[in-house]
């Protein structure tokens, strides 16, 4: 079952749009959305949130239309900065969102307040980009939401709190049974939970993918530049040629490489292998 | 509905203590005080979207369970209540000046004085809170609103202090005579264009992109 759905949602601006998106969230999975900066993932989350409009297409939620209000009593959102009125403190913002909220869970919130360390009464402006992040997830996970969706949660957060965030995200997915939705172009955090990624570049999809997928159908080859030609140039997703050697990012079965055992090199490709190769195809 | 207007009350609270000493400061110093008290009370408009637009409130709020239009609605009612309350509170600060300092110059207001205060500030919201919805750039969404008042005021004074320019036609006497002497109306009109000024907000707000 699908927790989202996107259906030919085009979007159309002047100096960007997106177009023909069709994806899907399922339930109970941790979902990597990633592409370049620029890409159009922050554009497609906020239409899916109905911060913005689109021009075509269809996206639901819950399998109901996401114009209605009702469906953000199941979600959590964090964004990739806290915006609320730097003037409020926790305490104040806990005053106005809390009753929104059908499912707050106050035990909840206080045990998150106490595990990030969190100050009720200091002022938003005071805080560091981590704790805008954890008050962010404070608010997001307080009123036990079936989809947590997150854009660029860990850009400019330290390493050991990006850790810490995704091992909770892990432990919220096993033992909630919650759907995360995580934009990141930090694609080790991905390769690190993920279990599906939708990859976008330039408003368009380029696949949706489970890891399991991922890791079977793509791999880095390198080798002698001597084995570059324009047929085997076809044979690559991506390609990047040196003063003495190539890589390349291939897409299928890395047995048709056999033969060539002796002078080439193959490896499981990373998310940012994947990402980099197919965002420059030749370079 | 009474979660987003407590919001509006906390972000404007420092404002408000402003005008709360202000007014009553103006009659201990005598200064005549109506034109800056207007121009205060009307400077809760572009303060609250000034702070929306600084912090970029729209985003966090439109992706919680609130109906569009609760949104609009509440910044329509927390900027009556403030108003009013605050011309009410200009009415019983004048009263009580009024019996306590000798010195004062000025006439003390009537009731009907403030509810044609009331009926000014609805008609100038009307105009002005679709303005700030229309234009996504506060900066834009200020200027507007700035050269418009100035020009508003201007115009207003030049025809009212021009003894040329005389209006005696029958409609218009009999709406001045309408404006000053029924107060019913005056209600009624407040609440139609505050009410069709909701619509055209809401309108704007629902079909925009809140980025």
């Amino acid at each position: 079952m699908n927790v989202v759905e996107f259906q030919n949602v085009s979007k159309y601006r002047k100096d960007f749009s997106i177009e023909n998106l069709s994806l899907t969230i399922p339930k109970g999975y941790i979902t990597g959305f990633i592409g370049p900066n620029g890409s159009g993932k922050t554009t497609a989350i906020s239409m899916m949130m109905d911060i913005l409009k689109f021009d075509e297409g269809d996206i639901k939620l819950f399998g109901n239309s996401h114009k209605d209000p009702n469906n953000k009593q199941k979600i959590g959102f964090v964004y990739d900065d806290l915006y609320m009125y730097e003037d409020f403190t926790i305490q104040n913002m806990k005053a106005f969102i809390a009753p929104l909220y059908h499912s707050w869970n106050e035990a909840r919130f206080q045990e998150y307040v106490e595990k990030f360390e969190l100050p009720m009464r200091k002022k938003i402006k005071k805080f560091s980009k981590g704790m805008k992040m954890k008050t962010s997830l404070l608010f997001a996970l307080s009123h036990e939401p079936e989809l947590i969706i997150m854009d660029e949660p860990t850009s400019g957060l330290d390493p050991v709190f990006r850790r810490e965030l995704l091992e909770l995200l892990q432990e919220k997915m096993v033992n909630d049974n919650q759907t995360i939705f995580l934009s990141s172009h930090i694609t080790t955090d991905l390769d690190r939970i993920a279990d599906y990624i939708i990859f976008i570049n330039k408003g368009i999809l380029l696949f949706q993918k489970s890891m399991a997928e991922i890791q079977e159908q793509f791999h880095v080859i390198k080798g002698n530049i001597e084995m570059i030609d324009d047929d085997t140039k076809k044979l690559f997703t991506g390609l990047q040629l040196t003063d003495i050697g190539f890589r390349a990012l291939f897409e299928g079965d890395p047995a048709l490489f056999e033969p060539f055992e002796d002078s080439i090199i193959i490896e499981k490709a990373s998310l940012e292998d994947i990402m980099y190769f197919m965002t420059r195809k030749e370079i | 509905m009474q979660h987003l207007l407590m919001k509006e009350i906390k972000v404007s609270q420092l404002y408000l203590l402003i005008l709360i000493v202000l007014i009553p400061l103006s009659y201990v110093m005598n200064v005549s005080s109506t034109g800056i008290n207007i121009w205060v009370i009307l400077g809760f408009l572009p303060l609250l979207f000034y702070l929306d637009s600084q912090n970029n409130v729209n985003r966090f709020v439109a992706s919680m369970p609130i109906k569009h239009m609760h949104i609009v609605l509440a910044r329509y009612l927390i900027l009556m209540m403030i108003t009013t309350g605050a011309l009410l509170f200009l009415w019983s600060i004048d009263y009580v000046a009024h019996q306590g300092l000798p010195f004062l110059k000025n006439h003390s207001f009537s009731g009907y004085d403030i509810l044609q205060l009331v009926t000014l500030n609805a008609l100038f919201l009307s105009v002005y809170i679709p303005v700030f919805y229309y234009f996504k750039n506060f900066t834009y969404a200020i200027t507007f609103f700035l050269i418009s008042f100035v020009i508003l005021v201007y115009t207003f004074a030049v025809i009212s202090g021009n003894p040329y320019l005389t209006f005696d036609e029958p409609v218009i006497d009999f709406l001045v005579y309408l404006l000053y002497n029924q107060p019913i109306i005056l209600v009624v009109l407040s609440l139609t264009v505050l009410y069709v000024s909701f619509r055209i907000s809401l309108r704007i707000f629902v079909r925009r992109d809140l980025l």
